[in-house]
């Protein structure tokens, strides 16, 4: 994800992040470290994850 | 699978609450002082002209503020050769298109931008049912220049992004019976 500053006609790139940098926008991760089994993932990150309207 | 757990009193764990929590306090605290030094970066003027596909026909980076001050881009894993957009991207957009009205409140436009030409791109936004807009990096640098989009020679020394390799192929959901624990197996 980038962030951008717009002023008086002129862009700004002003932040980037990346890989575990955008944790943030995955909210089921924070729900998940609350549960009792956690994120439950073992070694294989995100691996788990269909598309909303592809789970069995 | 749950973890072998110690059982204890009410007492016990109000006590090794408390110490979860002083922690817990640190964290959220130094999460503060994590966002403003980022705010405190040093900004880079974005002197290059892109032009982005749009719902509205073509956008410059600038149009794309959409008459506010800041603009968040999300990088969304839908190459010009992908059926369908990544899963794990997917499962992110879930979260946040829906936040949209409160972004603008604070002055913040947020949307998507992937090199997928625009039709692809609007076909799958109906199927996911999202409101956020999604434009096309098919015909900028934009995605190479901000390091979300790989040349074929960057491509030949890193590994290709797992989760999404499934997606080029896909071209619809599979059945059932075609999700295999095998081609989700993580390479």
């Amino acid at each position: 994800m980038s962030a951008f500053a717009r002023a008086d006609g002129t862009v700004h790139q002003t932040y980037t992040t990346t890989w575990r940098g955008l944790e943030f926008i995955m909210g089921y991760y924070p729900i998940l470290d609350r549960a009792p089994n956690g994120r439950d993932e073992g070694d294989g990150w995100q691996a788990w994850i269909r598309r909303h309207d592809e789970y069995a | 699978m749950l973890m072998e757990h110690t059982i204890a009193s009410r007492d016990e764990y109000e006590a090794a609450r408390e110490e979860l929590l002083r922690r817990e306090k640190e964290h959220t605290r130094l999460g503060d002082e994590l966002a403003e030094q980022r705010r405190r970066l040093p900004w880079v003027p974005v002197e290059k002209e892109y032009r982005f596909d749009t719902d509205e026909g073509t956008r410059t980076l600038g149009e794309l503020f959409d008459g506010r001050s800041q603009l968040l881009v999300y990088h969304f894993m839908f190459g010009p050769n992908y059926e369908a957009g990544c899963p794990v991207n997917s499962s992110m957009v879930d979260g946040f298109d829906g936040l949209l009205p409160h972004l603008h409140a604070r002055d913040a436009t947020m949307l998507l931008v992937s090199r997928a030409p625009l039709a692809k791109l609007q076909a799958y936004k109906q199927r996911m049912g999202w409101q956020i807009p999604w434009v096309s990096a098919a015909n900028t640098d934009f995605n190479f220049d901000f390091g979300a989009s790989s040349t074929e020679e960057q491509l030949r020394r890193l590994p290709s992004p797992r989760h999404c390799r499934r997606s080029r192929v896909r071209t619809r959901p599979p059945a059932a019976s075609m999700s295999s624990s095998t081609s989700r197996r993580r390479r």
